[in-house]
């Protein structure tokens, strides 16, 4: 933290200070800064929520009927017609109504796929599609924060 | 509802995601079974680990994923909390104790769509009642709604089953009243092999004890902790504001005499005033009218204090710190604010930030220049006090009793003291 330091020249001490840079560099400090409002930092996004019907009985059902109804009548199938995100996202909470979204049926199959992918906190790439009425339920929002964009790294 | 074994599955492996009561490493070594041999469901730990369910009670009792989860979660909280160790002798009264301690915390932790089940599945009544987070106790002042409170508030938790059975047998409870109850999961005195008992242990240190235990553990989500470090954390900041504040005060100066403020004065008169509430109680005391406390808008000269902020590289890590507090005070100072290291230069506040210009280096005898050539009588100087030595020709013309100093918690006084120059050092914000 000292900055300054003391050398003896022809036995007479001076004190050398720390002088700084040649030329003043501005810089800019907010006043109060957070990640998640940090604009920059945000990399893209994209909210999702799906409409359940009623009467369902086994979300995996459902959405195997969505499939079929595509002409996709195996998960092999689906996974090739329907490109997911290949990375962590982080999930956050969102409140959507349900009714007021609508979705084709491609993206309504999308939707669950990316939600079966979701715990409460992280959407995992790799993990099994888990198919309950909780999951899909869910209106989120997923995004990644680009680390080295906040600290300006780039 | 009409539950499948593809159904129940998935919510197992939501329930392991999820990691509801650090449950996952017990449901993802436990095989799954769907059998009628058990009359709800049970998980062995004695052999080969196993979750045995009987698929017709979830069909007859749970309603939503949730109840499914708040079952499962029931039977892994008998043998994560080692009731399945600790009491060989399973009796009807000692089920009830243990069930209804495991019912109120998860009721507790995950609130009524998880317990509604319990609600619905164990008789309203009597003992049994204490299973069932919102029963119908007609008389409210009987012992047994009064133990239902503490267990279903947490004040008996895990920690005093034995507490709540001797109660329940003072209370003269006995075994033969309990003839007939179901209970849900797996009550029979059952061994845990010394494998799965170390898994069990291991489980229980991931737990932070939140909502089960009285005195939870200090990682995890320990929110008492944490209150009371924000508690800390506020009062230090309150230090700091209250701190400069003061000497900011000391530092006003007028500027421009042609700038005005509204400001609020206070007169006394003998006329009772809504905002002075002493003065009104004396009134009704005393019976005599006294002097009320009056706030009167006055237009007063605008006094504004000068401030130099020292941006110098040593100060980065405090300068947000600082900067957001000279923000929060910036109506009683004069803007553009000075920011110095080799140099004084202005610096503003846009757009909530502030943009200044630093050399990254140290030197305080270029402000004392600049009040002299600016003829600033008054000033505060916020710094880390990692500056130059300097002596008394540095201060000449200037009055070093109006030169106050805020230092950063870390900041060296030296200099300054030796200098007798007044210097107020704020507090860490973390300690």
């Amino acid at each position: 933290m000292n900055e300054t330091q003391t050398h003896s020249v022809n036995g007479a001490s001076c004190l050398l200070h720390n002088m700084g840079a040649p030329m003043s560099r501005i810089q800019w400090v907010h006043a109060s800064s957070n990640l998640l409002n940090n604009c920059n930092a945000l990399g893209a996004e994209q909210n999702i929520s799906l409409s359940l019907p009623e009467n369902m009985q086994h979300p995996k059902h459902w959405v195997e009927q969505l499939a079929a109804g595509l002409g996709l009548h195996s998960w092999d199938a689906i996974e090739k017609a329907v490109m997911l995100p290949a990375e962590k996202w982080m999930v956050q909470p969102q409140s959507i109504l349900h009714d007021s979204v609508e979705l084709s049926t491609l993206e309504q199959l999308r939707a669950a796929l990316i939600l079966s992918k979701c715990n409460s906190h992280m959407y995992l790439p790799g993990s099994p599609a888990i198919f309950t009425r909780t999951r899909l339920h869910r209106s989120i929002r997923l995004l990644r924060i680009h680390t080295a964009k906040y600290y300006d790294l780039d | 509802m009409t539950w499948t074994e593809d159904y129940i599955d998935a919510i197992i492996a939501d329930l392991a995601s999820e990691n509801l009561f650090a449950c996952r490493t017990l449901l993802q070594i436990t095989a799954i079974e769907y059998t009628v041999k058990v009359p709800s469901l049970a998980i062995s730990l004695s052999g080969k680990p196993g979750l045995f369910i009987n698929l017709s009670f979830l069909n007859q009792h749970a309603a939503t994923e949730a109840e499914v989860q708040a079952v499962l979660l029931h039977e892994c909280l008998h043998h994560i909390l080692g009731h399945t160790v600790k009491y060989r002798f399973c009796g009807n009264l000692l089920n009830v104790a243990l069930d209804a301690i495991i019912n109120a915390i998860i009721h507790r932790t995950y609130g009524a769509d998880y317990s509604s089940m319990f609600n619905r599945f164990y008789p309203k009544e009597g003992l049994p009642a204490l299973l069932q987070p919102s029963p119908v106790l007609g008389n409210k002042q009987n012992t047994l709604h009064a133990i239902h409170q503490k267990v279903y508030a947490g004040s008996l938790a895990a920690d005093d089953l034995h507490e709540l059975l001797e109660y329940l047998q003072q209370e003269g409870a006995n075994e033969a009243d309990l003839d007939g109850i179901v209970f849900i999961g797996n009550h029979s005195d059952e061994k845990v092999s010394a494998e799965h008992q170390t898994l069990l242990d291991n489980i229980v240190k991931q737990l932070d004890g939140v909502g089960i235990w009285r005195k939870s553990r200090g990682w995890g989500k320990s929110d008492k902790l944490e209150q009371e470090k924000q508690a800390l954390q506020k009062h230090n900041i309150r230090h700091w504001q209250t701190g400069t504040l003061r000497l900011l005060r000391r530092c006003l100066q007028v500027k421009d005499a042609r700038k005005t403020d509204w400001q609020e004065t206070s007169i006394h008169l003998p006329m009772l005033s809504q905002t002075d509430r002493r003065a009104m109680v004396g009134w009704q005391a005393g019976g005599l009218l006294p002097l009320a406390r009056h706030g009167v808008p006055q237009r007063r000269q605008r006094e504004q204090a000068t401030v130099y902020l020292d941006v110098s590289g040593s100060m980065n890590a405090v300068l947000p710190h600082f900067i957001s507090l000279m923000h929060s005070m910036r109506p009683l100072i004069q803007l553009p604010l000075w920011a110095f290291s080799n140099e004084v230069t202005p610096a503003v506040f846009k757009d909530g930030a502030l943009q200044y210009k630093s050399t990254y280096g140290t030197s305080i005898t270029c402000v004392f220049d600049h009040m002299r050539r600016q003829r600033v009588q008054k000033a505060l100087i916020v710094t880390d006090g990692y500056v130059e030595d300097f002596d008394e020709s540095a201060l000449t013309g200037l009055q070093k009793d109006k030169i106050n100093i805020l230092l950063d918690p870390h900041g060296q006084a030296n200099i300054f003291h030796s200098m007798e120059m007044e210097v107020f050092v704020l507090p860490q914000l973390n300690q």
